[in-house]
């Protein structure tokens, strides 16, 4: 009925929502932008679960225009498993950030910019052309970085965003330099166009692959670009590094998927899987002892998230099917786990005002819940049975095996130990009872957060449960 | 050589040496508001650049506009490179918006402009707060 218009609405709907809810604040009570902001994340949800039952490939062209000269949106089956549990993540993170900044006087900022967030990352997953992929990524980071900035009051969090946010406008303008020096050569900026137009590896050529290689490894921070994730996703409100670690680093390897399929034809790509397999095993493996020293919990986990990528590059870095699938896989698992660690660990952050793995001593024993989808969560990352994380770090074993990577495959196991120590760590640490406190309240988790929570650690043991419809679905070439 | 093409060069390289500097400037030096100066120069040399590309011939430069059929299509300005500097721009404006109210904020909390400094006295924050914590 609608279908020919559902994917220009995943990325009109939130950013014209997101104009609207500002106004909408100032002119009404505060209860309704609460129910506004999930009654708009319902709406792109049904949207993104619409699109993932419609059989064929959906396609949108902008004023009609077809490729190469108009803007054209492409939903592959890759997409769509990728489209459905951002959305599905995207809905339950906004009931918890409705609980969990119900007493902020600025929360309209935080909703406007999570909506800011959706609209960005649906437009990269679904353009299908260079420089409207380069506006995505700049709509998606400005919004990040005002929610780095939120608690504007501290300083800390306003260095984080300034840190990141110098950093990532560098990185942005030199991706649309080598935008621009792809166009110089072809006059083309769609991408199907450009896989069949390039074809001679010259000088506009590499230096245009160079750039955008360095690009999506600074949006997913494989060492050494990842200086600036830990502070950011640390001082950001916990749902927002919940959305920011789960699915804005995906924005990385999207970049890195869409513009390596460019250079197919001109056999720079064998270059770019050399390149990787030297740099990830130091990025997991820095990222891995970084996260075992720590001693603030949301940092031990933004840690995780760099260890996670530098995994699932290592996946799509062999730029073969089975690598490519298992990559995305590892990147949706660790997307559902990491969004659950964080949302619990956010719990007990909110209730005693600190991040720091020792102050948080005994606070498990006020919430269990939370504690227990913390544990499901941190053990689906860690990759054990049934959850997940396990079937998508086997799938990349088997991938890096299949072609002639041992070490790396090792590097995997090894990790896996050092975040399990991490994890347990923090367990530890909730569980403990200090010394000098001898009694600790049991307290009721609010129904919302104890939903989000319950319905995103059911969602890592389903997902274990249709792991193959899965892979197959990724397997696909979109 | 011909004259024309040597311009050319002389500008591109100038473009190009100019969008060095830019984040030269961001990196090294301490001022946020030059960091903001140098971001934005080299957004501006990029759009230039940007707009320079879609002179096919610079000699030839004529508005998109077919005034009878033997008109060949060399002769025009390529009209997408501006399309596309517009959007650039507005997002620049966003940027410096953006980047100019938060070091607003930053001189509010430590009364520096200097963001190197404030990394340091954000690092040893820091430390302090894990130092008071840390009780074992």
């Amino acid at each position: 009925m609608f279908e020919n218009v559902i994917l220009p609405l995943l990325t009109l709907v939130p950013a014209g929502a997101a104009f609207l809810l500002p106004l909408l604040s100032r002119l009404t009570g505060s209860r309704i932008i609460d129910y506004y902001f999930i009654t708009v994340s319902v709406i792109v949800f049904y949207l993104a679960f619409t699109s993932v039952f419609v059989p064929s490939e959906l396609y949108y062209y902008f004023s009609g225009w077809p490729p190469p000269i108009g803007i054209a949106y492409a939903l592959g089956l890759r997409g769509k498993v990728l489209l459905f549990y951002s959305s599905l993540v995207f809905f339950l993170t906004s009931i918890y950030a409705s609980w969990y900044a119900r007493h902020h006087e600025n929360r309209y900022l935080m909703y406007t910019m999570i909506l800011g967030l959706m609209a960005g990352f649906n437009g990269v997953l679904l353009t299908n052309d260079l420089f409207n992929l380069y506006v995505m990524l700049e709509v998606t980071g400005i919004s990040a970085y005002i929610l780095v900035a939120y608690y504007s009051d501290r300083f800390k969090a306003v260095v984080s965003s300034l840190k990141y946010s110098f950093t990532s406008i560098v990185f942005l303008n030199l991706f649309l330099l080598g935008v621009l020096f792809i166009y110089v050569d072809t006059r083309v900026l769609s991408l199907e166009s450009l896989r069949e137009v390039v074809v001679e590896a010259d000088f506009y050529v590499s230096i245009s692959l160079a750039l955008f290689l360095w690009t999506s490894l600074f949006l997913s921070a494989i060492f050494p670009n990842h200086f600036w994730l830990p502070d950011a996703h640390a001082d950001a409100p916990t749902p927002v590094s919940a959305l920011l670690s789960g699915i804005i680093v995906m924005n990385g390897a999207l970049v890195f998927l869409k513009t390596t399929e460019i250079f197919n034809n001109v056999g720079l790509t064998s270059i770019i899987s050399n390149v990787l397999s030297y740099l990830l095993p130091f990025s997991a493996l820095y990222a891995g002892f970084m996260m075992a020293t720590s001693n603030d919990v949301k940092r031990i986990l933004a840690y995780s998230t760099i260890v996670n990528t530098s995994l699932a590059f290592m996946g799509l870095s062999l730029l073969d099917e089975n690598g490519v699938s298992a990559g995305m896989f590892h990147l949706v698992t660790h997307m559902l786990g990491k969004a659950l660690v964080f949302l619990s660990i956010g719990v007990y952050v909110h209730e005693a005002k600190t991040r720091n793995i020792y102050a948080l001593e005994g606070y498990g024993r006020m919430y269990p819940l939370a504690l227990l989808t913390f544990m499901a969560g941190a053990l689906s990352l860690t990759g054990l049975p049934p959850f997940a994380g396990f079937f998508s770090k086997l799938y990349l074993y088997q991938a890096l095996l299949l072609a002639g990577k041992p070490f790396h495959a090792l590097i995997i196991i090894v990790i896996s130990a050092v975040s399990l120590y991490a994890y347990m760590r923090i367990i530890e640490h909730l569980w403990h009872i200090p010394v000098h406190e001898h009694f600790i309240p049991r307290k009721s988790l609010s129904p919302k957060a104890a939903t989000v929570l319950l319905s995103l650690t059911t969602l890592l043991i389903v997902l274990g449960l249709i792991v193959e419809t899965i892979i197959n679905a990724l397997r696909s070439i979109s | 050589m011909d004259i024309q093409l040597f311009l050319w060069n002389v500008f591109t390289v100038s473009i190009i040496a100019s969008v060095i500097i830019g984040v030269l400037g961001v990196v090294f030096k301490p001022n946020a508001v030059k960091k903001i100066i140098a971001l934005t120069i080299m957004n501006d040399s990029i759009c230039i650049l940007i707009i320079a590309v879609g002179y096919l011939h610079p000699s030839k430069a004529r508005p998109p506009v077919y005034e009878s059929p033997q008109t060949s299509s060399m002769v025009f300005v390529d009209p997408l490179p501006q399309a596309l500097v517009v959007t650039a721009i507005v997002i620049g404006l966003a940027l410096t918006l953006f980047l100019s109210i938060t070091v607003l904020r930053l001189y509010e909390h430590l009364g520096t402009l200097n963001f190197h400094r404030a990394l340091r006295l954000e690092e040893e924050a820091r430390e302090v707060e894990l130092e008071e914590a840390g009780e074992d």
